[in-house]
């Protein structure tokens, strides 16, 4: 069978396999590092150690090819089997009878796999993984804060990642960084000051990795020409010729540069999959601007017609499906609890500009959009870049594919995010070539290091602020004392404490932040990683220890519009209107509203709030942005870079949320807080307009990204004329300065819940009959018809 | 501060009223009573007050009162509010800049425009000034000398068509049609582009000789002026609920219609085709 010959059938089976499959967890990555460490710690500066147990895995990890693929290689022994990383944390025999047991995001593993993992690996890092590392120098200060859900740490049981590529590895193959690797050596040569022992020992350790995913790749190439041989004795002789052209390939890269389309996809998978055995990075890896890397190669295929369209679509499927194949490393504790998704957040970059400035969009965005659209899996995750400059064409295109409501492509403004990377000190270059990764976070790609470090809630300050320092929740003493907040005179005395409360707890993260940097320098370097990330081998510096060109440590805020609802319920109704004093709020606040329900509803139906295009509210919310970026940006991190803000929640929000009492602003204990730079649930009454006219007050420059959610029912994006509107509007708010806005596209569910909490739901448009409505104003009877009819709709 | 109107709605995105992306303003008060008006808060044209008893919560916060602003859960609201023509300039230029992206602008409805026509007269040349495209909807039952002011002063007129035959037209609107016909010959001949809207209930004017003079009468229209296109709107059952919130003023009384057969708008829609018009279902 030749690729293309019958796409729609190869990609149906192999995207049913996974779509099916199970995620289960694979004991064998434990097991060869245990070993591995047993064998050699001590022998070895870390660096090469961790390069040796790379080594190892490439070595000897149980290999896959499927039935059909053209793209191989798994991380595991299966599709979705998904290693664990016992040197950074050691799950529990107790965490993996959860994994196997709990009702979401489960993952199988058998009972003797459980009594293997505590015979052979759980002993050997009893109190010396990474995690435990970390938590023995949290002092107690930080400790208090983060069990209050004031912020969270990323590091604790993944390591940093958030890596997106350039297109270097199309350009050189694992030989073209081994003759960088030694140039950079033969510079040392003569030096041998302890620095440039260490960084003789880090090149050392990137030459392991280079040879070691070669002879991965030579591994796979063997297997394919076994399974060719079977099937030549068993008389497929097609089975038999795919299988060699698997070989083939896999001969090529990424020893080498490849030459294909085909080869250019399997190179990049093989550093995908060479990272994610590596470390358990977050944002597992991103293959950047793929449509421009590829675009080159499918030029030069379809001119000498060894590809066409179909062949390019189908190997592109190939790539994604693989994507797919890996969930999330499972995680624990509150982790687990702030990122509940099968989800390792891999977003591919398409449209958007050159590094030259110029239209990135080509055949090959077209065909990816097609291809996205005909698979619409749970990963990766994809996003389109609309500059000024991008065609209409391509965004129209985006729109048709937004309103099938698979949730993606999201949608970015390159115009944007290159000021951003150029105010964060990058060179035009470089910021062009950068974009995207994981959510919205913006990074150089393939020259920086941008790592996020945690989440910070900002509901919770405020609570803490009306409190004095203690967290009503645990009725501990969490944070300095700013005031009894019923004493407070004027509004500006109780922002002013919120201030003090937002220093000492931003403060407190980044000094301790400052330490586990270290420690993840010292004890985690990622040699392999650090190949792909300029300068990280001329420097002969590893990744997470200030080898690569730009270094970012970001701080994710959460629950912006949350926060500047709740002050501005505040500042109108006890320090303006004064129809209520504080205590008469703070008493409501302490009764989670039970009781206080006119309260409770006069604020939520008669208080300005973000997402309105209503200054009186937007101005706080600019204010806190503001005092956020002051107290964030260009404080110094450990890697020779410095911290920025970034304004993403994921599913933080949720978390944050349960974590956070009742708040000014109406919202009730435990519910979710607003997500990235969203309105509040429901707060916004005034149309997407007046939300991203609000959203646009917001300086998006000083940002390392924002997030912006908008749920539109089908109905909206019906026609072109309908999706015409849609682009008009995008492109108004990234005229505005606006850096991300994504839409849900509404489902019966959703809807279901809107009928049961509409408060929660006032922003939800409906499509009606000839002109369109909130879906909470209808009532029940139209809001059952308009159920029924997207359902009709088939979307 | 200059006239002031009555208003009931302002709507943000409206991206069906109209090309691109539209502001629709919503004057409060109506000539016309239709049997089957789903926005019966719209006829009478001063402030009315509404009570929805599902969001009530028994507070109390409104006893002694009048004043709805009061109520916490918007139970107790007051529909319609008076504004001049810079507040309503103020919302507008808001949304100046999605205008532009989309080719959109501003749409006057209601009620009806036309009942207010010093203040609509001052919008319509407030949004010229500004370079801004206005659509106005209406159903054109006003003084001939009041439509002859107002077309030239906008880009787009959306006409509503309700029923042909007279009688039934006075029974179910409350008004003559002769008027509204004459007005809109008159439209047609300003050269000012013009779109018809057809409203179609089950039995009264979905079928027969109703939609044969519809046509006849949609053909000298076309040929007297820009007639660019007609929207056929099915009929929705959904006004009822809210008429029954209103709790004073004018309280509109309603029947029971229905929404047309999905095929005798099929071969309305397909018979006007085939006659070259420019026809949609939907706004």
């Amino acid at each position: 069978m030749k690729p293309g010959a019958s796409i729609s059938r190869r990609i149906e089976v192999l995207r049913e396999a996974s779509y099916q499959a199970v995620p289960s967890l694979s004991i064998e990555r434990a097991k060869i590092i245990t070993e591995c460490y047993k064998k050699n710690e001590g022998k070895y500066p870390t660096p090469i150690l961790r390069a040796l147990c790379f080594k190892e895995l490439c070595l000897n990890q149980t290999l896959y090819i499927g039935k059909g693929e053209l793209i191989v290689g798994e991380r595991g022994p299966r599709p979705k089997a998904v290693s664990t990383y016992p040197e950074l944390t050691c799950h529990s025999v107790e965490d993996l009878r959860i994994l196997n047991s709990r009702e979401r995001q489960r993952y199988m593993v058998s009972e003797e796999d459980i009594a293997t993992y505590e015979r052979e690996v759980i002993p050997f890092w009893k109190e010396r993984t990474q995690r435990d590392r970390i938590f023995s120098i949290l002092p107690d200060d930080w400790k208090r804060l983060y069990s209050s859900g004031l912020f969270t740490e990323f590091a604790e049981q993944r390591a940093p990642g958030h890596t997106a590529l350039d297109g270097k590895i199309y350009k050189t193959g694992m030989h073209g960084f081994r003759e960088r690797i030694a140039m950079a050596l033969k510079k040392l040569e003569r030096k041998n000051s302890s620095s440039a022992q260490e960084r003789k020992n880090m090149l050392q350790a990137m030459d392991i990795a280079c040879e070691a995913l070669i002879l991965f790749a030579g591994r796979h190439a063997s297997l394919a020409m076994t399974m060719a041989a079977d099937s030549r004795d068993r008389g497929d002789i097609a089975g038999a010729e795919e299988l060699e052209s698997i070989a083939s390939v896999c001969r090529r890269v990424p020893a080498n540069p490849p030459e294909t389309f085909r080869e250019a996809l399997q190179m990049y998978w093989f550093v995908h999959l060479g990272t994610i055995m590596e470390l358990n990075g977050w944002d597992a890896m991103n293959p950047g601007h793929l449509d421009q890397h590829l675009e080159p190669f499918y030029l030069k295929d379809t001119s000498s017609g060894i590809l066409t369209d179909a062949t390019a679509r189908e190997l592109m499927a190939c790539l994604f499906i693989k994507v797919n194949n890996h969930p999330a490393p499972p995680k624990v504790g509150v982790t687990a609890r702030e990122s509940g998704t099968y989800n390792d957040f891999t977003n591919i970059n398409m449209g958007g500009i050159r590094p030259d400035g110029t239209d990135a969009v080509s055949p090959v965005s077209f065909l990816m959009l097609e291809t996205l659209e005909e698979l619409h899996l749970l990963q990766p995750g994809f996003s389109v870049h609309i500059a000024s400059l991008t065609p209409d064409r391509f965004l129209r295109e985006s729109c048709r594919v937004i309103a099938r409501g698979y949730g993606y492509p999201s949608v970015f403004n390159p115009d944007i995010y290159v000021k951003q990377l150029i105010r964060q000190g990058k060179s035009p270059e470089d910021a062009r070539e950068g974009g995207c990764s994981g959510c919205i976070e913006v990074g150089a790609f393939g020259k920086e290091a941008y790592l996020l470090t945690g989440y910070l809630n900002l509901a919770k300050i405020l609570e803490i602020t009306l409190n004095n320092g203690t967290d009503p929740v645990s009725g501990e003493t969490v944070s300095v004392k700013t005031g009894d907040a019923a004493g407070f005179r004027s509004f500006h005395e109780l922002y002013g404490a919120f201030l003090k409360q937002l220093k000492y707890v931003i403060d407190t993260k980044i000094r301790v932040n400052h330490r586990i940097e270290r420690l993840c320098a010292e004890w985690m370097p990622a040699p392999f990683l650090s190949l792909l990330i300029d300068d990280c081998i001329e420097k002969g510096t590893d990744y997470y220890n200030g080898g690569p060109r730009y270094n970012t440590s970001y701080i994710q805020c959460t629950g912006l519009g949350s926060a500047a609802d709740s002050l501005s319920a505040l500042r109108k109704h006890v320090f303006e209107d004064r129809k209520w004093t504080m205590e008469n709020v703070l008493d409501a606040l302490s009764c989670n509203f039970e009781g206080y329900e006119p309260m409770r509803l006069f604020i939520v139906n008669r208080t300005p709030f973000f997402g309105n295009d209503d200054d009186l509210a937007d101005d706080l919310a600019v204010r806190l942005y503001e005092d956020l970026f002051s107290l964030i940006d260009g404080k110094p991190n450990t890697r020779g870079g410095v911290f920025h803000m970034d304004m993403l929640s994921t599913t933080c929000h949720v978390y944050f949320g349960a974590v956070t009492g009742a708040l000014p602003n109406g919202r009730k204990a435990g519910r979710p807080l607003s997500d990235g730079t969203s309105p509040s649930q429901g707060a916004d009454a005034n149309g997407p307009t007046a939300v991203v006219r609000s959203l646009g007050k917001l300086d998006q420059v000083k940002s390392g990204g924002t997030l912006l959610n908008q749920r539109f029912s089908p109905s909206m994006m019906k026609t072109e004329e309908d999706r015409k509107k849609l682009a008009s509007l995008i492109r108004g708010y990234f005229d505005m300065g606006g850096h991300h806005i994504q839409f849900n596209v509404v489902d019966t569910e959703t809807l279901r819940k809107a009928q049961k909490e509409p408060e929660l739901y006032r922003d939800l448009l409906v499509r009606v009959a000839g002109y369109s409505d909130y879906f909470n104003h209808l009532a029940p009877s139209l809001q059952e018809d308009i159920i029924g009819r997207t359902e009709n709709d088939g979307i | 501060m200059g006239i002031q109107g009555c208003f009931f709605d302002i709507k943000r995105y409206a991206i069906h009223d109209g090309p691109g992306i539209r502001i629709s303003v919503f004057f409060k008060g109506c000539p016309l009573s239709c049997r089957w008006c789903h926005n019966p808060e719209s006829q009478d044209p001063v402030p009315q007050v509404m009570f929805d008893p599902l969001r009530c919560i028994g507070c109390g916060a409104c006893r002694g009162h009048t004043i709805p602003d009061l109520c916490p859960s918007t139970a107790l609201e007051v529909c319609g509010w008076k504004m001049d023509t810079g507040q309503i300039m103020q919302i507008v230029l808001k949304e100046r800049l999605f205008f532009e992206r989309s080719g959109g602008g501003v749409t006057f409805t209601g009620g009806e425009p036309l009942m207010q026509p010093e203040i609509l007269a001052e919008l319509l040349e407030a949004c010229r000034g500004n370079g801004i495209h206005t659509a106005l909807d209406s159903s054109l039952w006003a003084p001939a000398h009041i439509v002859k002011k107002i077309i030239p002063l906008t880009g787009l007129v959306l006409a509503d068509i309700k029923v042909m035959d007279p009688a039934k037209h006075k029974y179910y609107t409350g008004v003559d049609n002769a008027l509204i016909h004459s007005n809109l010959m008159a439209v047609a001949r300003s050269g000012v582009p013009f779109a018809l809207r057809i409203p179609l209930v089950r039995g009264i004017n979905d079928s027969g000789r109703e939609t044969e003079d519809l046509i006849a009468f949609a053909l000298r229209l076309r040929d007297a002026g820009n007639l660019t296109c007609i929207h056929l709107l099915p009929f929705h059952p959904y006004g009822k609920n809210k008429a029954s919130g209103l709790i004073s003023g004018k309280i509109p009384a309603s029947g029971d219609f229905s929404a047309p057969a999905a095929h005798a708008v099929d071969s309305l829609l397909i018979k006007m085709l085939s006659m070259g018009f420019n026809v949609v279902k939907g706004g």
